[in-house]
């Protein structure tokens, strides 16, 4: 799917519903909204709307780049169609942050290092690289990547290993893999395995 | 069953005399433990039971803070215990977002005030909250840790007793609890590496116990009503029975188990273990992009965690043990 692909045929035929009347909460919960999002089953009108959620709300960014991880890794992710503008005005909003280039950058090169990422999920990535700002650890890509506060025990001795407490992520891609607990995997699994306050918390980042 | 061994270490005064007095408890709760049925009368297991009962049967409200990687959290719990013997917990954070969340025997609700949405997640509570610390059956943790009695201090201005729980292998970390005196509810509990460093810590800095006014267990927000509930993608399920009747694994048993099926995640299954005292989590579910994936452990204060890719699956494991449990028990789930 191409940037300068402006409204498919699946598109087109969504543009022709009633959809001012209706907001996407109104047949989606929240679950199956961000799903639908990430998977581009909204009409243009819907998505829009959503992004415009994403761009306002933390907890929503951090779930959404969390379905798209996971949708990424699964494969089940769709190219969407639409929207193309929308996301180039909000990446180029966070690229001119430059605290935030890091980790936009970082995850923009996680789906290219893999297979192209279409320019919604970039902003989706991007949007929803702002919620770790400030986190520390933010992204483990495979061994060579710096985990920030988390620790490997596994490339002791001495800290020497590609692991190291304290090191400075590096964005060097590689596979993804689940060993970083910020890594949106690591922040559903730790929330199907965490206690209460850690589910008062999993978003509190 | 290895012999519990509970040892009433000597207090400053009178040291002679309880030192003679620690050797015959010892003595008596090794003999006594060896004795199938008679292992209640151990001190050891007394007190584990005690303060597992106190923490599932008292009325108390109260103010902690929890510890974890540097990052201090306060939160404030609530726990009710209703005539029928239905509790229910109240668990609201005092830092960063207002959020509840509330815990009966059935589900717990985590309440987001900002985007008014209630998450449920259905089944009975698996893991214990704080101040509760022991899971499922309390007397597992006799196999797997010596129970030291120390003169405790006083922690939320009430008088308390130090127990130490000292692990018998590598697997599992060392846990100091005090316990409050007179009704036996943990007040303080840390988590330690073999070298000491507190790894994770709950204290109470104020707490009521049996207040004249029973706890307030509802939301405290308005209109939760009408806010949105959005089921969490995780779902109890049977214990496999082949994992049940492998028997424990380096000490852990499996204690629940979920499936998690979010939208975007095709499915996962979640057997959670434990030994009585930690909790370890491995899940399996479809492979992520790793092929060139090596069993490598993140560790987070406590928390440990490795992942480890098996043909078309990943399996991960996740606990608050050392890096040699959760590397042990992902190998393990690997070869079956």
């Amino acid at each position: 799917m191409s940037d300068s692909h402006a409204q498919s045929p699946r598109a087109s035929k969504r543009s022709q519903k009633a959809e001012a009347a209706f907001t996407p909460w109104h047949r989606y919960s929240e679950a199956e909204l961000l799903s639908a999002f990430i998977d581009d089953d909204l009409t243009d009108s819907e998505a829009q709307q959503v992004a415009a959620q994403l761009a306002s709300d933390p907890e929503q960014r951090a779930t959404a780049l969390r379905y798209w991880i996971i949708s990424d890794a699964m494969g089940a992710v769709k190219a969407p169609d639409h929207r193309p503008d929308l996301c180039a005005q909000i990446a180029q909003r966070i690229a001119q942050e430059p605290v935030y280039m890091p980790q936009a950058a970082r995850l923009a090169r996680v789906g290219q290092s893999r297979k192209p990422l279409t320019p919604a999920l970039r902003l989706v990535a991007s949007v929803a690289a702002v919620v770790f700002v400030g986190v520390g650890a933010f992204f483990t890509l495979s061994l060579p990547t710096g985990v920030g506060d988390g620790v490997s025990v596994a490339s002791a001795p001495g800290n020497s290993g590609p692991l190291s407490q304290g090191r400075t992520p590096t964005a060097t891609p590689g596979p993804l893999m689940l060993t970083s607990f910020d890594s949106p995997q690591g922040r559903a699994l730790l929330d199907a395995h965490g206690a209460s306050h850690v589910r008062l918390r999993m978003d509190d980042r | 069953m290895q012999s519990p061994c509970f040892r009433f270490l000597e207090f400053s005064t009178a040291r002679s005399g309880v030192r003679l007095l620690s050797g015959l408890f010892l003595g008596l709760s090794l003999g006594l433990a060896a004795l199938p049925g008679l292992a209640a009368a151990d001190p050891a297991a007394e007190m584990v039971q005690k303060i597992s009962r106190s923490a599932q049967a008292l009325n108390f409200e109260g103010t902690y803070v929890h510890q974890q990687n540097g990052a201090l959290y306060t939160a404030r719990v609530y726990h009710r215990v209703s005539s029928s013997g239905e509790r229910v917990t109240r668990v609201q954070s005092l830092d960063g977002p207002t959020r509840e969340v509330i815990r009966s025997s059935r589900e717990m609700r985590a309440y987001l005030p900002e985007q008014r949405v209630v998450r449920i997640y259905k089944g009975p509570a698996v893991r214990p909250d704080f101040p509760a610390v022991f899971v499922s059956n309390p007397a597992w943790v006799l196999e797997h840790y010596l129970v030291e009695k120390k003169p405790g201090k006083r922690v939320a201005d009430l008088e308390t007793d130090l127990l130490v729980f000292v692990p018998k292998d590598q697997f599992r970390w060392r846990v100091h609890c005090w316990v409050e005196k007179r009704h036996r509810l943990p007040l303080k509990f840390q988590v330690l590496d073999p070298q000491g460093v507190v790894l994770e810590e709950y204290a109470f800095s104020e707490i009521r116990i049996n207040p004249a006014q029973a706890p307030q267990v509802t939301p405290s927000f308005e209109g939760v009503s009408d806010w949105k509930r959005v089921q969490a993608p995780m779902s109890p399920k049977e214990i496999s029975q082949s994992l049940a009747a492998a028997g424990p694994m380096i000490g852990f048993r499996p204690v629940a188990a979920a499936q998690i099926s979010e939208p975007a995640l095709k499915s996962l299954e979640q057997h959670v273990l434990s030994d009585g005292l930690a909790v370890v989590s491995v899940f399996v579910g479809p492979a992520v992009d790793a092929e060139n994936a090596k069993p490598e452990v993140s560790r987070r204060g406590a928390l440990s965690m490795v992942v480890r890719k098996k043909g078309s699956q990943t399996i991960t494991a996740m606990g608050e043990v050392p890096a040699e449990t959760v590397q042990d028990l992902v190998e393990r789930f690997s070869s079956q």
